[in-house]
């Protein structure tokens, strides 16, 4: 028999976990005190559609509901006319004091069968365990709820406050665990939600980071897991699209490969972010762009581009290009990540610019899942039909030791553009040369290109000049003295 | 003057905390824990004054305050409702109490609310 599944609607929670919890499940929403416990169940009860059915929420908590009710309310999901006929709160904490488990077992009794909820929660449930005389009474009363549970057609959330061996017995009998952690790293908190365990059905394994808002939970699903396989099937385009600077789509061959993702590499200040903003001005109705930007602002690149001739204002007006500020602050590698790809969605985009590389590098918490994070996130680009360029600082202003950031970077790049300064006869020189370009002939040389009023413009090779790439070209036709 | 006043709520800690307002002002308080139980106290006592939660265990504040209403004997005794909820969503309800404070209130805004309703002459409006 199929078993049935209730959503949550809360931020990407039903793709993590699979469609939702499932009908007559008991589960365990586990966190130590201000992990967010509180808000998703309420999230949960506040996006219940009217035809699922009635929710409830019972507090065992020392927090009155009245206070508890009083925080959610300035948040987005919280829907005042829900109380009391969709949404019904209730505390239990009195007939727990008073009368012990048993008088909480008549309550939840009555309760359910006065208001046949399709979701019922109960906050504070390691005041249950606490409340039982010995393991069995609640292990008995863990059951019950099971029994109501099931031939209610119920959800049951139990909240209970971190790792307590107490609670064991409720673990091994329940249907699913979804464990909710803040820890600090450096100065940063990191917000991470984990399904420990969920009977019946697959779900996305690992950690997955969240943000508190005034939205409630917004979880961004980790990408590794998410896209493990692109979310469509991938295809193979030998078609080439212009990186909007004709000299460098010579140098290519007529320009990348469509589908493909590739890396402008360079030091600071070498021109990379004006070789994205020509490349996205080649965005047009058949191939929209998006500009992805960590580090100027989308007033900064316009006016750049408009230094150059270029009016992204108005791709931007025709819905052709969008541009996207990220700015580092606190965000989360996962939640860039998924930015990237819902832009791409939104805009059925075919051309993207990531500037740049290190601002991603700077958000990752845990750097080993950097090259699974860019791999499985590339993938999924790729087969949604992107070209995709990003920009990747070198930390080497000068000299032949130009070493890609991340190890199994340039593996997994089917393009790679290097740009970089040589000095020559008391002068900087900027030059560019195609490093790779997977299943394809390229132009071999080192190019020396400027910076005009219109933007790149690729000249010759720096004939006659030799060890360019070490950052001193030398003549070797001159005479030493 | 002395009044007796039931006060029905399901989180006790803040029922205790209004109790403790009402009696500093002279007045003697019961506490209910939930309708029914809110119900049976009414019975026993007559209170001259029942403020209310709304959303409780086994039985709400509004099937509470409409068996009293249903009983000659409560027909007239002032009802307050005060609950988290706010009270245009609950306007079709509000026709069984005389007043409605939503939590949290303040002790001022409690004790005024009380006097008023302790000192209304006229019968209740809709009888």
């Amino acid at each position: 028999m199929q078993l049935e599944v209730v959503a949550t609607r809360v931020s990407t929670l039903d793709r993590i976990l699979p469609g939702g919890f499932l009908k007559g499940g008991v589960y365990i929403i586990d966190g130590a005190p201000g992990t967010g416990k509180t808000i998703l169940s309420s999230q949960i009860c506040f996006n219940r559609r009217p035809e699922e059915g009635k929710a409830l929420f019972v507090t065992l908590l020392a927090e009155s509901h009245t206070r508890m009710l009083q925080h959610l309310r300035p948040m987005s999901f919280f829907t005042e006319r829900m109380l009391p006929h969709q949404l019904y709160f209730v505390s239990g904490s009195a007939v727990l004091a008073r009368e012990g488990l048993a008088g909480l077992q008549e309550l939840l009794k009555v309760e359910l069968k006065r208001h046949r909820p399709g979701v019922l929660v109960i906050d504070g449930f390691a005041a249950t365990r606490d409340a039982a005389s010995s393991n069995l009474e609640f292990k008995r009363f863990v059951q019950e709820i099971q029994s109501h549970a099931a031939t209610g057609d119920c959800v049951v959330l139990l909240l209970t406050s971190g790792a307590d061996g107490a609670m064991e017995v409720t673990h091994t009998v329940v249907d699913g665990i979804v464990r909710l952690t803040h820890q600090l790293v450096d100065r940063q908190t990191e917000r991470t939600l984990q399904v420990v365990k969920f009977r019946g059905r697959g779900f996305l394994p690992g950690k997955h980071s969240f943000h508190i808002t005034d939205d409630g939970l917004v979880i961004y699903p980790r990408v590794e897991a998410l896209f493990s396989t692109p979310s469509v099937p991938d295809e193979y385009e030998l078609s080439r699209r212009s990186t909007g600077i004709e000299g460098v789509d010579a140098m290519l061959g007529g320009g990348l490969l469509a589908r493909t993702t590739n890396g402008l590499f360079g030091p600071t200040g070498s021109g990379k972010t004006t070789f994205g903003l020509q490349y996205v001005s080649r965005s047009s109705a058949a191939e929209p762009g998006v500009f992805f930007g960590l580090f100027e602002s989308p007033q900064r690149l316009r006016a750049k581009a408009q230094a150059i001739g270029i009016d992204l204002q108005e791709l931007e007006r025709r819905e052709q290009l969008e541009l996207i500020w990220r700015p580092q602050g606190e965000r989360l590698l996962d939640e860039l990540g998924h930015e990237i790809v819902d832009a791409i969605h939104r805009r059925k985009a075919k051309r993207v610019f990531i500037d740049g590389f290190g601002g991603l590098v700077e958000s990752v918490i845990g750097p080993e899942r950097l090259t699974r994070f860019i791999s499985s996130l590339a993938n999924e680009i790729r087969a949604l039909g992107a070209m995709t360029m990003v920009s990747i600082e070198s930390r080497n202003i000068l000299g032949a030791n130009m070493e890609l950031p991340s190890r199994g970077l340039s593996s997994l790049l089917e393009g790679l553009i290097v740009m970089r300064y040589a000095e020559v006869k008391g002068e900087i020189r900027r030059l560019i040369s195609v490093t790779k370009l997977r299943d394809s002939d390229f132009d071999p040389f080192l190019r020396e290109f400027k910076i005009t009023s219109q933007g790149l413009k690729v000249g010759d090779t720096m004939g006659g000049f030799e060890a360019l790439m070490s950052g001193f070209g030398r003549d070797p036709r001159a005479t030493t003295t | 003057m002395s009044k007796s006043i039931l006060i029905v709520d399901d989180e006790l800690d803040l029922a205790d905390v209004v109790g403790a307002a009402l009696e500093d002002e002279g007045h003697r308080v019961t506490v209910a824990a939930n309708g029914s139980e809110g119900l049976q106290r009414f019975q026993e006592q007559r209170p001259d004054l029942i403020i209310c939660d709304l959303m409780m265990p086994f039985m709400d504040g509004a099937t509470m305050c409409r068996q009293i209403r249903s009983d000659p004997a409560g027909a007239d005794v002032p009802i307050m409702a005060m609950s988290v909820m706010d009270e245009n969503a609950l306007k079709v309800e509000c026709v069984v109490y005389d007043a409605y404070l939503r939590k949290p209130f303040r002790r001022a805004v409690l004790l005024e609310a009380v006097s008023a309703l302790l000192n209304r002459t006229c019968p209740r409006l809709g009888r």
